[in-house]
């Protein structure tokens, strides 16, 4: 008897250990290694993440699609879904709009309401910005132009995206089938594969596609 | 060959290489002052390229062996396109009693002995001084005697809308040192509430006049201080801004601001400096003409002139001078006129096409090749055989500007149904050109003739050959011809940008065989010319783009305020410090200006352009240009950056009220450098403004960016 | 003593991790202990698998190296055989690997005109303009990218890609000079990229 109750607390010690170390070994939580940095104006706005109220401010996530929803009576509701990598800070600012006439001027009328709305704008296109150039250093490239040898000139210049995500598009005009393949060729022995950017060619005649100018 | 420097030496003697040596630098410096300078010039680009070591063919720094150095008057001359200044010396030949018609003031002058003369000559000093420094001098006076009313004076300034008119007195019966209360000199200034006033039975009525234009008044105080600090410096003595009476001088109306500076719509500042009874000393006069001119010149600097110069000497060294055994040799060819005799050896470049060019044709044209090859020049057709594509984009060999010139000496084969077609060498393609442009092409060759000219007035000329600018002068480019100025704005001006920022690439394209060598990026940089192996670089701002007036001085005052990357953060340029005191104290950032829309409306405001441009907030902003077609023209949506102009305004986030987002920035035009920066922008909370890569991604805010242009 | 023989218990038992396998269509997995050493695989090939799906699953693996072993007799499969490592991260894999390129080539040509008659019945008018020059199938066949060649020079040399959902074959990019990966985002990149140079 007393030597059992000699070795109860060892025993008990060596149970918890072992106990508290298969835990956390068959735990397999998912890493919460992205980051999402939300804004939102006005700012006493409600901020939902996935369903779930949030406040605003720096937030990690799992890697993944997640979805912003920010709403206050008197303004249309906003959503916004991103895709976060591991790794990576998105940002996500959303300025709401007055749908109420009584609150047609709010912005106006609370000017640190107005003055966070300007802060979302430039810190989404420094953003936009940032990622862009991270993901295509062909930008800073563009604009180029450059003459056809027939008294036309050929100008490839980034524009609004071509599809969701935020990356530029890149805009094309050169006169000739032959002039936009050229294109194609000098983004390509210049070390940048247009396969990889959305490229939108003014000007070219696309029977099957109705939707082309 | 010997570094320059001890050639002049052994040649001239030690003092006169000196003065030559610092005539150099001085006229290196005049290169890139007069051309770094903004605004009052209705063309756009005046661009100033410097190179690594050496000014390539810079005529002011090329001292051929066996020629005079040319030590008289320096690059830049008084038709120099930099900021106006009126300089005024006090005082008329004769008595003058006239009523100003305007107000009705008794305007009254007469003849000051010694005080007429000595102003009248430090006048004229600091109208060198200031010429040769490139700035646009005007005097109100052309001699000593002049008999100019206040009035007179006040409107020569206006007329030229000066940015600084400067009065120059002397007050004798005091002395240098003290010309009263303490100060050997005083500066007056103009400020709102200043006034003059009739005194019983002079002029005609008795209102008072008063000194209300405020903008006037802060420049006026600002330069005014200046002159007090450099003037104190240059001079040796205390001067000071102080208040000045009229009210007991006799015969003069009472108040408190010189008539000049009463009548006028410009920044003026008024100078005295004490003297004695008999007259200044010249090493006095020197002293008051020294602070006059550092006042100038620190009041309104010209852009990039007062970063301390990056010349060197060395620009003067050896091998900037085109080789002696250039030129056409005795009829190679055996066809009477002559083909050019380049002594090159394949693989050849653009860059070397365009020297050779301008060598043949200055030859024919009977003028030194220094006139011709010029930094300017060369980049103007390494940039003209982008335009057109020649060989480098088509399959007319040795043809880079397209040229329908045939010769059985020279052609390769017969030409093509328009007109282009190949030559059948290096030589013969520069020969076809260099003849093409010295007969019918008046307006280019001139053009590239005169050593002054830059890179934008070939453009020009090209894009309004055939049109009556050029009488006599055929077209070169059909598509010019249809609309001159589209084809200046909308294509030289990108392309030149396109060079300027990446030189080296597109003058070391390869010529002369059947690629199409700028599609598929054919380059051979060992073939670059040495004198300029680090490629051409831009001065540091100045660069005055656009196609408007307005649209220059916005992207010169964006230049100038904006730090060249966003290394910085919150920390605003010290340029871009003092205009956020100036034209958009008040706002809400602390005066550090991080903020997108407080930065592009002291941009605005600073450059003169829209001194009512809204402080700060997208919306607002965007509601104002929308309110005033009658100074801008908007495009709501655009797309792509093929429809912006330097000097374009973008602005996301629709109108002001129920708003949200919202974003602001400047488009300046590609910049050099390899960051490829082409924005300039401020961001709340986080930078101030620098230059960047904007996008026209909208992200969240409403609608996609409208883009403002000043008309 | 029984505290230590629970924790020993506990313990042994949290070796182990779930790891749910995703399999590819039509299918048959085997799972081995890998033996050891630097080459891509090394298993016993006489001995039996630890595990055999023919389906998406969940199999108990004690952490260490496996290979994955798709049957394959007939070698149509580019890289059968992957070395799987469980860790305390793992919890699931896929396998799926693509079709070798002769394989590709060889179900192209029966299945070449299935798919350019789909492409037709969506563009009647194609014929009139263009001729269906090179094209290529991807991954398991289940891709299809080919070059329209303009018969007059005002037209463009386009691409196409189409994928096989279900039993039928359906546009996913329609006809274009370049077509671009952000804006297909459903589109395999290599496929997206290897089309366009075709």
């Amino acid at each position: 008897m007393a030597m059992l109750k000699r070795l109860y607390f060892p025993v008990l010690l060596v149970l918890v250990v072992l106990i508290s170390y298969s835990v956390t070994v068959r735990s397999s939580g998912v890493p919460s290694n992205s980051y999402l940095q939300i804004e939102v104006a006005p700012r006493s706005a409600s901020i939902e993440l996935d369903g779930r109220g949030i406040a605003a401010g720096k937030v990690a996530v799992p890697a993944a699609n997640h979805t912003v929803t920010v709403s206050k009576k008197g303004f249309a509701t906003k959503s916004q879904t991103v895709s976060a990598k591991s790794g990576q800070t998105v940002y996500v600012g959303i300025g709401l709009e007055s749908n109420s006439s009584s609150t047609r001027n709010w912005y106006t009328e609370h000017p640190d309401d107005q003055h966070l709305a300007e802060g979302l704008g430039s810190h989404e296109a420094d953003y936009l910005n940032q990622l862009a150039n991270q993901n295509n250093s062909f930008l800073r490239q563009l604009p180029t132009i450059y003459g056809d040898g027939n008294g036309g000139i050929v100008t490839v210049a980034q524009g609004v995206p071509l599809s969701s995500g935020g990356l530029p598009g890149i805009y094309v005009t050169a006169a000739t089938p032959a002039l936009r393949q050229g294109v194609l060729t000098y983004m390509s022995s210049r070390g940048y594969n247009p396969a990889t950017m959305d490229i939108f060619f003014y000007g070219q005649n696309n029977p099957l596609d109705p939707t082309v100018e | 060959m010997k570094p320059a420097i001890y050639y002049l030496n052994d040649k001239f003697g030690f003092s006169q290489s000196l003065k030559i040596v610092s005539f150099v630098i001085v006229a290196f410096v005049g290169c890139l002052l007069p051309t770094a300078i903004a605004v009052a010039d209705a063309s756009f680009d005046t661009y100033c390229i410097t190179v690594g070591d050496c000014a390539l063919y810079d005529p002011n720094s090329c001292i051929a062996p066996g020629s005079t150095a040319n030590t008289s008057s320096p690059a830049s001359s008084s038709s120099a396109s930099g900021p106006t200044i009126v300089l005024d010396p006090g005082h008329s030949g004769h008595d003058i009693h006239d009523t100003d018609p305007q107000t009705g003031l008794y305007d009254h002058d007469y003849p000051n002995i010694p005080e007429i003369s000595e102003v009248f000559s430090v006048a004229q000093n600091v109208k060198t001084k200031l010429q040769a420094d490139g700035y646009n001098v005007i005097m109100t006076k052309n001699s000593v005697n002049d008999d100019v009313s206040f009035r007179q004076r006040a409107d020569i300034a206006n007329q030229a809308n000066a940015a600084l008119a400067v009065s120059i007195h002397d007050s004798h019966d005091t002395s240098w040192d003290d010309m009263g209360g303490g100060d050997g000199g005083q500066v007056y200034t103009q400020n709102v509430g200043d006034y003059r006033q009739n005194k019983p039975g002079m002029g005609q009525g008795n209102q008072k006049v008063t000194f209300t234009d405020n903008a006037v008044a802060q420049k006026s105080n600002q330069y005014g201080q200046t002159f007090a600090q450099v003037r104190t410096n240059d001079e040796g003595h205390k001067v000071s801004v102080a208040p000045e009476s009229f009210d007991s001088r006799a015969g003069l109306p009472s108040g408190n601001l010189p008539m000049v500076q009463l009548f006028a719509k410009v920044p003026w500042v008024y100078n005295e400096v004490g003297a004695p009874s008999g007259p200044l000393s010249q090493s006095e006069l020197d002293k008051y003409a020294k602070g006059i001119i550092d006042g100038v010149e620190n009041s309104v600097p010209i852009s990039g002139a007062n970063s301390s110069s990056s010349t060197s000497s060395s620009g003067s060294s050896s091998g900037c001078c085109p080789s002696a055994s250039d030129g056409v040799s005795a009829d190679t060819n055996g066809a009477g006129s002559g083909v050019w005799n380049s002594g090159l050896a394949a693989p050849y470049i653009v860059e070397q096409y365009a020297i050779n060019v301008l060598e043949d044709l200055a030859q024919k044209k009977g003028h030194p090749a220094t006139d011709a090859v010029t930094q300017q020049h060369v980049l103007a057709l390494v940039a003209w055989a982008l335009v057109e594509g020649g060989d480098i984009n088509n399959d007319s060999l040795f043809n880079l500007y397209n040229t329908g010139y045939s010769s059985p000496e020279l052609d390769a084969g017969a030409h093509t149904a328009n007109g282009l077609g190949s030559y059948k060498s290096f030589d013969a393609g520069v020969e076809a050109t260099a003849r093409t442009l010295a007969s019918g092409h008046g307006g280019m060759a001139n053009v590239l003739m005169d050593p002054s000219s830059t890179a934008t007035d070939f453009a020009h000329a090209e894009s309004y050959s055939g049109t009556s600018s050029y009488p006599g002068t055929q077209e070169w480019a059909g598509a010019a011809l249809s609309d001159p100025s589209g084809y200046e704005n909308g294509t030289w001006k990108p392309v030149l940008e396109i060079v300027k920022s990446n030189y080296k690439t597109n003058a070391a394209l390869v010529i002369g065989t059947t690629d199409h060598e700028l599609i598929d990026n054919k380059t051979d940089a060992t073939k670059l010319s040495t004198i300029n192996s680090s490629g051409l670089t831009s001065s540091s701002s100045g660069d005055c783009t656009g196609s408007t007036q307005g649209a220059g001085a916005i992207v010169q005052e964006a230049l100038k305020l904006a730090w060249p990357d966003g290394s910085h953060g919150n920390t605003p340029k010290p340029e871009y410090a003092a205009a956020l005191q100036q034209y958009n104290a008040g706002n809400y950032t602390g005066n550090v200006g991080n903020d997108c829309g407080v930065f592009v409306s002291t941009v605005i405001r600073a450059s003169g352009v829209d001194p009512n441009y809204p402080q700060s907030g997208t919306g607002a902003q965007w509601s104002y240009v929308v309110a005033h077609p009658e100074k801008y023209d908007v495009q709501y949506n655009v797309t792509s950056f093929s429809d912006l102009q330097p000097g374009d305004i973008l602005i996301v986030g629709g109108p002001g009220g129920s708003n949200a987002a919202g974003h602001t920035w400047i488009y300046v035009g590609k910049q050099p450098g390899p960051q490829g920066f082409y924005s300039a922008s401020a961001s709340q909370g986080s930078r101030t403004g620098n230059l960047d890569t904007d996008l026209l991604s909208d992200g969240n805010a409403s609608g996609g960016y409208m883009r403002v242009r000043v008309k | 003593m029984i505290g230590v023989t629970f924790g020993l218990i506990v313990n042994y038992r949290g070796s182990f991790k779930q790891v749910s396998v995703k399999l590819g269509a039509n299918l048959r997995l085997s799972i081995y202990k890998d033996l050891g050493g630097d080459a891509p695989y090394n298993y016993n090939t006489h001995g039996s698998p630890l595990f055999d799906l023919s389906t998406n699953g969940t199999v108990k693996l004690k952490k260490g190296v496996y290979d994955f072993v798709v049957n394959d007799p007939s070698h149509q499969y580019e890289n059968p055989i992957t070395k799987v490592v469980v860790s305390d991260s793992t919890s699931s894999v896929t396998i799926s690997p693509f079709f070798t390129d002769q394989k590709l080539r060889d179900l192209l040509g029966s299945e070449r005109s299935t798919i350019q008659q789909t492409m037709l019945s969506q563009y009647p008018s194609l014929n009139s303009f263009y001729t269906i020059g090179t094209d290529q199938l991807y991954e398991y066949g289940n891709w299809y990218g080919a070059v329209l060649n303009p018969l007059d020079a005002q037209y463009d040399k386009l691409h196409i890609i189409m994928e096989r959902q279900g039993g039928s074959w359906k546009v996913e990019a329609p006809p274009q000079i370049s077509i671009g990966i952000p804006s297909n985002p459903f589109v395999p990149s290599d496929v997206v990229d290897s089309v366009d140079q075709l």
